[in-house]
């Protein structure tokens, strides 16, 4: 089993000049952030025009963080968040140009996915197959830093389309000032037109807008009003304290988009954004290939000309694609699977880095009706899981143990020793007496729901082993995707094996799956208290605050078990060795791929 | 001959709106609808959402009040929309049958060009090494699977010399070469599979035929080996196997579904394997409606042929 100082291993030697200069740089941003004047800066692109761009933005949003961090403990976590992810990224950067040289233009970068894109709709849709593309096409106003040394897991905020951000006094007012010189892309129907601060609030009144059915609505379930004092400014009123706003707003579902579009043939079938690549090509069930925008604002930025995004839905042809040498990162969404993992790692170490990150998405049990719904009975089958072999079958020895909240959220999860107190070691003897407590002495038999993957089949048949011990029969019934969807959403199931989520958001983890109108509380968890708990968490802006509030509501989902945490797997990635400065990031839409280039 | 494919055509119409129809019905039986599929447990759409979204849709509706408007559509040639894309579901359908047309055409080539002549060699051969080879080769043809073959032609050349065909699908006017390496390999497993049963019709047809009274006068009147075959022989022969590879065609035009999967070619195969998986209840619908009509008419095509065979035949 992996700690968690190996969650992302780049398994790349690192020189000692270049481990100095990360460090150099990192403790230079520490410096200014225990100073409580960090700035919020983008990491200056590794040539001589985005170096300066880079400068003038620092020197401006070094002005802005300054200001916002003479206001209050909000800001100060957003300037945090800022001086982490610009000190992490300039390191990145400065490191990857040491290894590599002068970045060079040119080139495609290839990848596949196992399905495609419904549609181009990034307003309607919220599958990786329409967002990880389309990313590369359209902006945020925040977004997610990601490159070659910044971990998968990592959450630090970096301006996009907006060059810096301050958070009002009373931590309702959210103000973003816009980068210079941002224009849409140079294709139907905005034709290169300047992209104003009225495109932002555009798009955001549009993903909140009811009547346009956008599961991306909740972002801006906070707002109470959008204004545009100028066509680079833009501000959010909050109804109240949202601890996560600015999470929101990086989200890779926050999107600036053309009304052109919307007014036009709508954004299912177009795509045009101001982001580094143009949609030249979509031709569903084949892939998308898209082109590099001249004139994106990001001054020299991107460096690779074209990208090609493949559909291939057979596993074993996208191993034999990587085996074949035809993908520079890939196959999405999560890598080769585990078990091929070693024997890629043996035949492609000259060509491929293979990167590890550990992913939130770890599997729960949820139990509903019947003997489920006494928590005695879910303690008991707690007690009797032994995690530690489960894991290690799940994710080939790569997995690790967790709580209610994924354990790749570092800040706020359970720390390590109650991690192992409260699910490391299986108390049979105990489980049985809980089981007996709640008048199943004798056990009982239920169903089991799976989903058709080989994890959670292979879960399933584990979890069956090992509660015969307590007399619980299992009966494992395998469905399809689609059936495994509609039974969970429909509460169906006695006891079903739950995949969590991708998200990085505790707000998500804490309130989603078991406030008792959360959407994904399948189980049916109700409990005043939590839901109380719940609701400070969200509007809680203090992160020394809400870590101990979060530690609370895991204690609380621990005295309950609404649903059983088993753990957690990782992905490997394979990226090219030829692909310089490029990293993996759990949020959508490659993020680190603009400032990204290939040896010549 | 006109009255003839006239009559097979009118016949041809209850078959397809049998067809239609229990597709139609079945699909609706399976747990799932698009949406669970699409949002699958995206908590960020509401239940109230979804259901607007289902409204939209139509998909709330009863089944048999789904059904009449889109079966007068389907009647009209308006399969409707995809319920996923939201574009017309002939578009899909008209982008993937030109490439599953292509992949059977060429390995149906393929089966002719290895069962036919191994069927004859079977034949004239007969209890020799060559028919037992044959025959051996004919039953592994048969009964290896095509996904064992298929994953077999992906997996060894990519762990061998590290090698795999180019990803995607290139069109053949565009750039013939990728596009042939990207078909090559389903066209060869498709033909090799398909041959098998080709072979052995052969076979067996040619045999019985060699055995007729007919063939031995040829040989009596004196006429080579190789007239009495080809000439005389194995056109009489060849009216099972036509059958035969009809038949084939038609299971090729419903789509290899697993070949073209593995083999990442976006036809009708992996739309309707892709469309079920989604819920895309009319996309699959008017998949299986074409399909259906394919295969009609290839057996039309196929039995008008036998004229051409036996010119005792007689349409009526």
């Amino acid at each position: 089993m992996r700690n968690e100082a190996n969650y992302w291993i780049r398994k790349r030697p690192v020189s000692r000049r270049r481990f100095l200069a990360a460090s150099g740089v990192a403790a230079a941003g520490t410096a200014a952030l225990l100073a409580g004047c960090g700035d919020d800066d983008e990491t200056p692109a590794p040539t001589p025009a985005a170096t300066e761009a880079a400068a003038t933005e620092a020197a401006a949003t070094e002005a802005a963080a300054t200001e916002a961090a003479a206001t209050e403990a909000a800001t100060e976590a957003a300037t945090a968040a800022a001086t982490e992810a610009a000190a992490t990224e300039a390191a990145a950067t400065e490191a990857a140009a040491e290894e590599s040289g002068a970045p060079v233009y040119g080139g495609t970068f290839r990848t596949l996915y196992p399905r495609d894109a419904p549609t181009l709709n990034v307003v309607k849709e919220s599958t990786f197959a329409t967002h990880q593309p389309l990313g590369l096409v359209y902006n945020r106003l925040l977004q997610y830093t990601a490159g070659p040394e910044i971990p998968f897991s990592s959450t630090a905020i970096e301006g996009d389309l907006a060059q810096s951000w301050e958070i009002g006094a009373d931590g309702l007012e959210y103000t973003f000032k816009l980068a210079d010189g941002i224009t849409w892309q140079d294709a139907a129907p905005v034709n290169g037109r300047a992209f104003t601060s009225g495109d932002v609030k555009y798009s955001a009144e549009f993903i909140a807008d009811a009547e346009n059915l956008s599961p991306s609505r909740s972002l801006y379930a906070a707002v109470e009003s959008i204004d545009t004092p100028d066509d680079s400014t833009i501000t959010f009123r909050l109804a109240g304290p949202r601890a996560e706003f600015i999470e929101n707003i990086a989200s890779h579902y926050a999107l600036s988009f053309p009304r052109e579009l919307i007014d036009g043939d709508g954004l299912d079938a177009a795509a045009v954004g101001t982001g580094s690549f143009i949609l030249e090509s979509w031709e569903p069930g084949v892939g998308m290939d898209l082109v590099r925008n001249p004139n994106y604002f990001k001054a020299g930025l991107p460096y690779i000309d074209n990208v090609e995004w493949r559909v291939v839905t057979d596993a074993s042809a996208r191993t034999a694609a990587l085996r074949g040498r035809q993908i520079d990162v890939g196959p999405y969404c999560c890598g080769p699977s585990l078990g091929d993992v070693d024997a890629l790692t043996a035949e492609l170490s000259d060509d491929y880095d293979f990167v590890e990150g550990i992913r939130s998405n770890g599997y729960f049990l949820a139990m509903r009706g019947g003997p489920g719904d006494d928590p005695r009975v879910r303690k008991a089958v707690s007690l009797a899981l032994q995690r530690e072999p489960i894991l290690a079958n799940l994710y080939e020895g790569r997995g690790v143990m967790q709580g209610h909240v994924p354990h790749a959220m570092e800040t706020f999860r359970l720390p390590e020793a109650t991690l192992q107190e409260w699910y490391g070691e299986p108390d049979i003897a105990a489980a049985k007496a809980n089981l007996e407590a709640a008048g199943y002495g004798d056990g009982f038999d239920m169903e089991i729901v799976g989903a058709d993957n080989d994890t959670a089949s292979s879960l399933s048949v584990l979890v069956q082993a090992l509660l015969q011990e307590l007399g619980i029969n299992l009966s494992i019934t395998p469905v399809d995707r689609a059936t495994y969807f509609a039974r969970l959403r429909d509460g169906d199931f006695e006891m079903i094996s739950l995949l969590g989520s991708t998200s990085w958001s505790l707000d998500f983890w804490l309130s989603q799956f078991y406030r008792s109108d959360g959407g994904r509380n399948y189980f049916n968890y109700a409990s005043a208290e939590y839901d109380a708990l719940a609701d400070r968490i969200s509007a809680e802006v203090d992160t020394e605050t809400r870590v101990g509030l979060s530690l609370d509501a895991q204690r609380m989902l621990y005295d309950d078990l609404p649903t059983i945490p088993v753990g957690q797997g990782p992905q490997v990635m394979p990226i090219s060795k030829n692909l310089i400065g490029y990293g993996e990031h759990w949020s959508y839409g490659m993020p680190a791929l603009e400032k990204s280039w290939f040896n010549a | 001959m006109q009255r003839y494919i006239a009559t097979r055509l009118v016949y041809s119409i209850p078959v397809l709106v049998l067809v239609a129809t229990l597709v139609f019905f079945s699909l609706r039986l399976v747990p799932g609808d698009v949406l669970t599929a699409r949002f699958e447990d995206d908590s960020r759409i509401t239940p109230e959402t979804l259901e607007a979204i289902r409204d939209e849709l139509g998909i709330n509706e009863p089944a048999w009040r789904q059904y009449l408007p889109w079966m007068g559509g389907a009647i009209r040639g308006d399969f409707g929309d995809s319920l996923l894309t939201g574009r017309p579901a002939s578009e899909a359908i008209l982008r993937g049958l030109p490439i599953t047309l292509e992949i059977a055409l060429w390995s149906t080539i393929v089966s002719i060009l290895i069962g036919v002549p191994a069927g004859i060699v079977s034949a004239l051969w007969r209890h020799g090494v060559t028919d037992y080879v044959a025959r051996l080769v004919a039953v592994l043809g048969q009964s290896v699977p095509n996904f064992v073959l298929a994953t077999l032609f992906v997996l060894l050349p990519a762990l061998w010399w590290g090698w795999s065909a180019p990803i995607g699908y290139e069109n053949l006017l565009s750039a013939p070469k990728p596009h042939f390496q990207q078909l090559g390999p389903a066209v060869l497993v498709l033909g090799f599979s398909l041959s098998a049963s080709i072979m052995r019709m052969t076979r067996s047809s040619l045999l019985e035929v060699l055995s007729q009274e007919y063939v031995l006068v040829a040989r009596s009147k004196g006429l080579g080996e190789a007239a009495v075959v080809f000439r005389h022989a194995l056109k009489n022969a060849f009216i099972p196997v036509l059958t035969t590879v009809g038949n084939q065609l038609g299971f090729l035009i419903g789509g290899s579904v697993i070949v073209e999967s593995v083999f990442g070619l976006p036809g009708l195969g992996q739309l309707v394997l892709q469309s079920i998986q989604v819920r895309d209840y009319t996309q699959v619908q008017g998949a299986v409606v074409l399909i259906a009509l394919g295969y009609v008419l290839i057996n039309l095509v196929i039995d008008l042929s036998y004229g051409w065979f036996d010119p005792r035949v007689r349409y009526e």
